[in-house]
């Protein structure tokens, strides 16, 4: 799919079938995906303003449309190898708690998957130290697919970190 | 609860809150005016209107306790008894639990609501001729003002005709949510920004393009400027229906207080911002109850001072360059410089040998824990209040002065913004960087020549400006940016004066004063030090804008200079 185009919402009708449907992205080398659910719109990589005192992670603030939204880098969040920004490079705006006004940088937008339930399997324990964010594994025609439990990836307790750091030490 | 249900208790509840916003002005100007029929024909009306349709949308319990309220209000209209002191108190009571019931139901559609005692108390109000004991002298004007009534008006025939042809009164407005009007307000600012730079593009050099072309983009730009003007009025309200509470509040008060008090209203139609009409409400009430409890004497102290017995309280609301005031005003015993003073001094907010104007006296008023009053009423006096007003208003940009005169009364004036969407800002630059400042907060900014730099233990510095030396701190060293910060005399000092000290913030240049809509940022930076929200500038880019005193708060604590 396009990068600019705008995720739609599935009906409400389809989530009623078995399968759910994800959007599937590169961080790196490897696919992720998050469920279409949470996705609101995919947008091209503009450049964020930066705000002090935040997070390496935290990579400042983007007008959408008259709305101001936080980028987050969801490389750096998930401690990935550094990648240079290319043009394939996008940010996934987030539908999750009204509250928050999220946006994640990804490499590369891939596609949209519908997998079943028995395509996906629970992610295995060895995985060290990412293992927490992810919610399963899904295997088709020899592709994995990790599935990214992206709330928790960027937990409110982490986003709090935000907060903490903020505090204006003594000059 | 099926979703059908719920949705009609829903509309119910908005349209009865609507209803009953208009009805307890209707019982006040009752009190005043017991006879006027066309009052107790429009209350008559909303109580009906209210009994039908809670009892259309399954509210049985309010659709019966609306029926004994209609029933009393019925035989006040045929004049089968009287408009007593009682029966007004009895009907704002019903009105107070109606309007807490309705927003109870709002939150929870399922809450319990019922009140049998008030619901008897309406049918006792009827039989028992307790309720209907006028005072003496007004029992005869009221009874004059009966026989002056036109005897057409007394005929009962006369009497149902209300509810059978209701006076139709156009209704020419819609309700909107605020969260739309918040989307359209996004678009239009978007849409100036991309039309800025349509312009911008078009008289570049080498640029060309057809005169049709020139013409549309400069009629596209005074409608886009039309549109962004009218959709920020959508936000406007006229201020009546705080001033309306107000009456309520004064009522009370001087009721409880045994004072005899008028309020006079003024400028009821001024259009202020919803936003900053909500966050009003609780300072105003407490300014208009402390005018009512401490600014105005007892009826006899006033005989005693040569004034009229009962007490005036002007409440008005006026445009004023760019602000809107709303004044409360008394004819009461004024501030008494010496004895803020003393008190004060008293109650260990002051040091014993401060000497203060008679300016900085009447501002100690706002101090927390700071109350005039000997004696603690449960109207005002737990000096808790003043201090609140101030901290309210600030938050809404706003700012409080009193003017008073000893033996002839106060006046405290509310400067506000007309809408807390829209800040005058300057746009300055640090590193490459660019932060919004309200203009507020600078009261100016300057040059500083290497000379007016004194450093202090080689740790702070001072900026001299017309022999004053404020401390200084960098803006960019604030921000704890890498990069390596100018020395002060190459920047831009911005000076921002406060009571309890003046002081200066460095940034590399001052690059535009403009107005900037606040737009808010996510949970996520909430809470953050010194940020007060984002504002998308000219090139469509997004800036955060900071409020100094708090940035600076931290670090002025430890310089602690004293002027």
């Amino acid at each position: 799919m396009s990068q600019k185009e705008e995720v739609k919402k599935p009906e409400k009708a389809r989530q009623a079938e078995t399968s759910e449907r994800y959007l599937a992205f590169l961080l790196g080398k490897e696919q992720y995906a998050i469920p279409l659910l949470q996705v609101k719109e995919v947008i091209e990589m503009s450049e964020p303003t930066p705000i002090p005192q935040t997070p390496s992670y935290f990579k400042g603030i983007i007008n959408l449309r008259g709305q101001v939204i936080s980028v987050l880098d969801l490389r750096s969040r998930l401690q990935l190898a550094k990648i240079e920004n290319g043009p394939k490079t996008a940010i996934i705006i987030l539908d999750l708690d009204p509250a928050f006004c999220l946006g994640v940088i990804v490499d590369r937008i891939n596609s949209v998957l519908a997998f079943q339930a028995d395509d996906v399997s629970t992610p295995p324990e060895l995985l060290s130290g990412k293992e927490q964010y992810l919610t399963g594994v899904a295997r088709r025609d020899n592709k994995m697919t990790l599935i990214l439990d992206i709330k928790a990836a960027l937990s409110l307790t982490d986003l709090e970190v935000v907060k903490s750091n903020s505090q204006i030490k003594s000059a | 609860m099926d979703a059908f249900e719920r949705e009609i208790k829903t509309d119910f509840l908005t349209e009865a809150k609507d209803l009953l916003s208009g009805t307890e002005q209707c019982f006040l100007s009752l009190e005043k005016n017991p006879s006027d029929l066309e009052n107790l024909n429009l209350i008559f009306r909303l109580a009906h209107n209210l009994k039908g349709s809670s009892g259309a949308v399954g509210f049985s319990e309010l659709a019966d306790f609306t029926h004994k309220l209609e029933s009393l209000l019925l035989a006040l209209k045929e004049q089968r008894i009287l408009v007593s002191p009682k029966i007004v108190e009895l009907l704002l009571r019903s009105n107070d639990y109606l309007s807490q019931t309705i927003e109870t139901l709002r939150g929870d559609l399922t809450a319990s609501y019922n009140n049998r005692e008030l619901a008897t108390e309406l049918c006792d109000a009827l039989t028992n001729p307790s309720y209907h004991e006028v005072p003496g002298p007004q029992a005869a004007t009221v009874a004059d003002q009966i026989e002056s009534v036109e005897p057409r008006l007394m005929s009962p025939k006369c009497a149902e005709a209300p509810t059978s042809q209701p006076q139709v009164r156009k209704d020419e407005n819609i309700r909107v949510s605020l969260s739309r009007i918040e989307k359209l307000l996004n678009n239009v600012g978007e849409l100036s920004i991309l039309q800025a730079v349509m312009v911008q593009q078009s008289t570049e050099r080498g640029t060309v393009i057809s005169p049709l072309m020139r013409e549309t983009l400069s009629s596209m730009s005074k409608i886009i400027r039309e549109t962004q003007n009218l959709s920020m009025g959508l936000r406007m309200m006229p201020i009546k229906q705080m001033f309306q509470k107000m009456q309520r509040i004064v009522r009370d008060t001087s009721k409880s207080l045994g004072k005899e008090v008028e309020l006079h209203l003024a400028g009821e139609e001024t259009e202020i911002d919803k936003t900053v009409l909500e966050q009003l409400g609780d300072p105003l009430v407490h300014i208009v109850r402390n005018a009512v409890d401490h600014g105005l004497e007892s009826n006899e102290e006033r005989l005693a001072a040569g004034k009229s017995a009962v007490g005036n309280v002007y409440l008005s609301a006026s445009h004023r360059a760019g602000h809107v005031m709303i004044e409360v005003r008394e004819d009461g015993k004024g501030l008494d410089p010496n004895k803020l003073t003393e008190k004060a001094k008293a109650k260990g907010l002051i040091s014993p040998d401060t000497k203060l104007s008679p300016e900085q006296a009447y501002k100690l008023i706002f101090l927390p824990g700071f109350s005039t009053k000997e004696q603690v009423t449960d109207v005002s006096g737990r000096g808790v209040g003043m201090d609140v007003v101030k901290t309210n208003i600030s938050s809404l940009q706003g700012r409080v002065e009193i003017e008073t005169d000893l033996g002839k009364g106060t006046s405290f004036q509310i400067f506000l913004p007309l809408t807390l969407a829209i800040i005058d800002s300057i746009v300055v630059q640090v590193d490459d960087n660019r932060f919004v400042v309200p203009l507020n907060q600078v009261s100016e900014f300057f040059r500083p020549q290497e000379s007016d730099i004194t450093n202090v233990y080689g740790r702070h510095e001072l900026v001299t400006l017309r022999d004053e030396h404020l401390p200084t701190f960098s803006l960019s060293s604030l921000m704890k940016r890498e990069t390596e910060t100018k020395p002060t005399w190459m920047q831009t000092a911005l000076v921002i004066r406060e009571g309890s000290g003046n002081f200066a913030v460095n940034v590399d240049r001052v690059i535009a004063q403009q107005q900037v809509v606040i737009k808010p940022l996510g949970a996520e930076l909430k809470g953050k030090t010194g940020i007060m929200g984002s504002a998308i500038l000219g090139d469509g880019r997004p800036a955060l804008i900071l409020d100094l005193f708090e940035l600076t708060k931290a670090v002025r604590g430890e310089v602690n200079i004293r002027h």
